[in-house]
């Protein structure tokens, strides 16, 4: 018997190094520091270098929430009004005198509600993710403006909380630190949980999922409430970075997230892209912004090179998949 | 004592599960009707019938996919009603679909541990324990198999073999279902799965296996159930049934007169189709269809018949092989291409391929020649011209509509299905294709279609058609080509056209 089966089944042998595609995203980021310390001087200077990272942890903050959501074969257009939304709340609560800790608290528990509600609209409610929370992003954009009367905040912002993101507990600016640590805590749920894994599983097949005994309903729900408390904080650090309450906080952002989700790799279709290629894609697009601004090139044309750098992926991926198929 | 000896005795005798009149119907089609089986404990029992006798319908419902109409359905002993497969392989039913479920993009271990991944630390996975874990699971059963590998990267058999570990060892299944398993194994593959087969009957799992091939039903089968039309017909042990007796019990049925009056074919080849290949789905189907003739395509689920019209079409990726009609070359590339040299194609999707369901009846019945014969210089359409024609094929048809204004969708299926031939007669072809021209039409329609069909092959073309059913293919064709694994495993004509002869050549034996 085992004779018999040793010779009739393909032995299929253990490739567990990297793929291309995998490695793709870090290689362009490579590609891209050389292009930049080539092109400008200023580019590898520490200054430099710190500020791409402090301007990249906010749109990475959304990112990350959005790499979840994604994965599990969703999207996520509402998380530019929730950043605003976390950024007015907090800006709002803190000038009526309320501790940083109950203003930040509220910012995130408002974002966790909306994303609630997406994820209600679109499991229970049977909603595309694209059209539920379009409709999100729009309504939520009122409710801002409703919030502050359309004008920016400038008062009563306390000092201790612009330190948050401005100051510094390890060397490296905080606005820094979050984005590391969100990386980080996403690296460790994706791989190393089960809830991680069954996101994958959710978006790689929801009727396999169910067959398995995931409770799909809740895993999808799960990632856009924990997408809306990536906006939410992305719109408080906002706030703490610039000491004011801006009710057009994260306009555009949602473009931005999606960009680097999928330039780093991540499938639109769900179930596949890794953590390491999503912190690429937020490097690639924040490194290139940078690069383009060294270079005195002008911000409506900086746009055509972050929409090529995504064609370009999608192509890049589309080539791969046709050739293994 | 004598007591504890009875009550043993009929802890032995519990069937493992028993179904009762059960009945199930979609609409107007009752696909199952007062059916029963049971099945005992350790034994496997083989389910045949044809295309649409309702075994798929009968494992939908035993394994929670679908709910019965009416009848009931108990599970060693106690009544069960499963709302979802997940459901039911908690209680102990684990089915093996025809489609593989598995995450592709995840690891074999995840696929096999899904849900129930060893942990270390209270919440952090066991990479470690879950790759040696499925490992050593893989490697009792002396297959090949890489646990750490992704799914997407294994052959389709390999696949298989880790869904049937996962669903039957893993999950403690007392009954499993087995929907065509062997479809995509190779003959060492299929030694693997029978001798997990007879592990799970040592240990008292009872087995409903599906299968076309019957040496396998002979090979591994306690008892086999013929259904037909939704009704079981026999269930007998099977040293006491013979491989004839059973196609006889799945066909067992009269041909009834809905079929016109057919005239002879020329001798004359209109279509020669050669050496037509598509990988994986199709190799060399060779063929020829002389003029007036009606060609029937025939072939079991997976046998690749389904795709010979496509590839005709230019549906399919062909990958070799040459197409004449009229004796000229056809450069098949796409459906548009196709129609510009000429051929008619209906779709087996009406919905999804064929009409426009929310544009009108008009609109429909002349999307497909539109440029060709009601525009003016290229794009302008001459209204009027486009509608008198549709007007006219409606009443030839007899489609019932209110107007040729009408949406195309608010017909009946029947109606639709009308339009969808009719909408050929409009122009000038040189060969029709058709695929399940009277899927879900009723007599009435089925009548008018084949009357239609009839009168396109009177006119001179040259027809093929594929129909799942086989009276419909006996009643309207010349000949007919019976395709399996891909190939041309006969072609059959006059009294040789019976369906016990197409079955004989569609199944494996």
């Amino acid at each position: 018997m085992e004779n018999v089966l040793n010779n009739a089944l393909p032995m299929t042998r253990p490739t567990r190094r990297a793929s291309l595609a995998e490695l793709a995203p870090a290689l362009i980021v490579v590609v891209l520091l050389v292009i930049g310390t080539i092109t400008s001087d200023r580019f590898m200077q520490t200054n430099n270098i710190l500020n791409i990272l402090q301007y990249a942890a906010e749109p990475s903050l959304i990112a990350v929430g959005m790499m979840f959501v994604i994965l599990a074969r969703g999207i996520d257009l509402s998380v530019g009004s929730v950043m605003g939304v976390g950024n007015v709340t907090a800006a709002l609560l803190l000038a009526a005198g309320y501790p940083v800790i109950v203003a930040i608290l509220a910012a995130v528990a408002f974002g966790a509600v909306i994303g609630l509600v997406n994820g209600l609209l679109i499991t229970k409610g049977r909603m595309e993710p694209i059209i539920a929370t379009l409709a999100t992003m729009i309504g939520v954009r009122s409710i801002i403006y409703f919030m502050t009367d359309g004008a920016p905040l400038f008062q009563g912002i306390p000092r201790e909380f612009v330190q948050i993101v401005r100051g510094s507990v390890t060397g490296l600016p905080n606005g820094v630190l979050f984005l590391v640590i969100s990386f980080l805590l996403a690296y460790v749920l994706l791989n190393h949980t089960r809830y991680g894994r069954h996101v994958y599983a959710v978006g790689g097949s929801e009727e396999t999922s169910e067959l398995f005994g995931i409770k799909v309903t809740r895993i999808k729900i799960s990632v856009y409430v924990l997408s809306g408390v990536m906006a939410a904080i992305a719109g408080v650090v906002g706030a703490s970075r610039l000491g004011i309450g801006d009710p057009n906080s994260g306009i555009g952002y949602e473009l931005v997230a999606i960009t680097m989700v999928v330039v780093g790799g991540v499938r639109l279709a769900g179930g596949v892209g890794t953590v390491m290629g999503a912190l690429s894609g937020v490097l690639i697009v924040s490194i290139l912004t940078n690069i383009l601004q060294l270079n005195n090139v002008s911000t409506h044309a900086q746009h055509i090179f972050l929409g090529g750098a995504m064609v370009g992926m999608m192509l890049f991926l589309s080539w791969r998949d046709a050739k293994k198929a | 004592m004598e007591g504890s000896i009875v009550l043993d005795s009929h802890v032995i005798e519990t069937n493992a599960l028993e179904i009762h009149g059960v009945s199930k119907s979609f609409g107007q089609n009752n696909v199952l009707q007062d059916l029963n089986l049971t099945l005992r404990k350790g034994e496997v029992h083989a389910l045949m019938g044809e295309n649409g006798a309702g075994k798929s319908t009968l494992i939908k419902i035993i394994s929670g996919v679908h709910k019965a109409d009416q009848g009931e359905i108990n599970l060693n002993g106690s009544k069960v009603d499963f709302h979802s497969p997940y459901e039911a392989q908690i209680g102990g039913v684990a089915t093996l679909f025809q489609e593989i479920q598995e995450i592709p993009d995840l690891s074999v271990a995840e696929n096999l541990y899904a849900g129930m991944e060893p942990r270390k630390h209270g919440f952090l996975i066991d990479w470690k324990k879950l790759y040696s874990n499925a490992q050593r699971q893989i490697d009792e059963l002396g297959l090949r198999i890489d646990a750490t590998q992704k799914m997407r990267s294994l052959s389709p058999s390999s696949r298989k073999m880790v869904e049937i570990i996962r669903a039957v060892h893993k999950r403690g299944a007392s009954v499993v279902i087995m929907d065509e398993p062997t479809a995509n194994l190779n003959q060492g593959e299929i030694d693997a799965l029978f001798s997990m087969i007879e592990e799970l009957k040592q240990k008292g799992v009872s087995i409903i296996y599906i299968s076309h091939r019957m040496r396998e039903i002979f090979q591994i089968a306690n008892r086999v159930s013929v259904l037909r039309d939704g009704r079981l017909i026999r269930t007998s042990n099977i040293e006491n049934i013979s491989e004839d007796e059973i196609v006889k019990l799945m066909v067992g049925r009269d041909l009834p007169a809905l079929y016109p009056q057919r005239t002879p074919p020329e001798n004359e080849v209109a279509m020669k189709v050669d050496n037509l290949t598509v990988d994986g789905e199709l190799d060399s189907v060779s063929f020829e269809v002389r003029k007036r003739e009606i060609l029937g395509i025939a072939g079991l689920e997976g046998s690749g018949a389904t795709s010979v019209i496509k590839a005709l079409f230019g549906l399919r990726p062909v990958s070799g092989g040459t197409i004449e009609v009229d004796g000229e070359t056809l450069v098949i590339k796409n459906p548009k291409r196709s129609i510009a040299q000429g051929l008619a194609y209906v779709p087996e999707d009406r919905k999804e391929d064929g009409l426009f369901l929310n544009k009108t009846v008009n609109f429909n019945l002349v999307a497909n020649v539109l440029k060709s014969h009601f525009a003016r210089m290229g794009f302008v359409v001459r209204k009027r011209a486009a509608q008198t024609t549709s007007r006219d094929v409606v009443k030839r048809l007899g489609i019932k509509t209110t107007g040729g204004m009408a949406k195309i969708g608010s017909l009946s299926g029947g109606n639709q299905q009308k339009a969808l031939v009719g909408r050929w007669l409009i122009g000038s072809y040189k060969a029709i294709l058709l695929e399940e021209p009277t899927r879900g039409v009723d007599i009435g329609a089925k009548v008018d279609i084949y009357e239609e069909i009839n009168a396109l092959a009177r006119s001179g073309l040259p027809v093929v058609m594929y129909s799942s059913e086989l009276l419909e293919l006996i009643g309207m064709c010349d000949r007919v080509v019976v395709i399996r694994n891909g190939r041309v495993s006969g072609i059959l004509s006059g009294d040789e056209l019976t369906e016990e002869n197409i079955l004989e050549k569609a199944i494996t034996s």
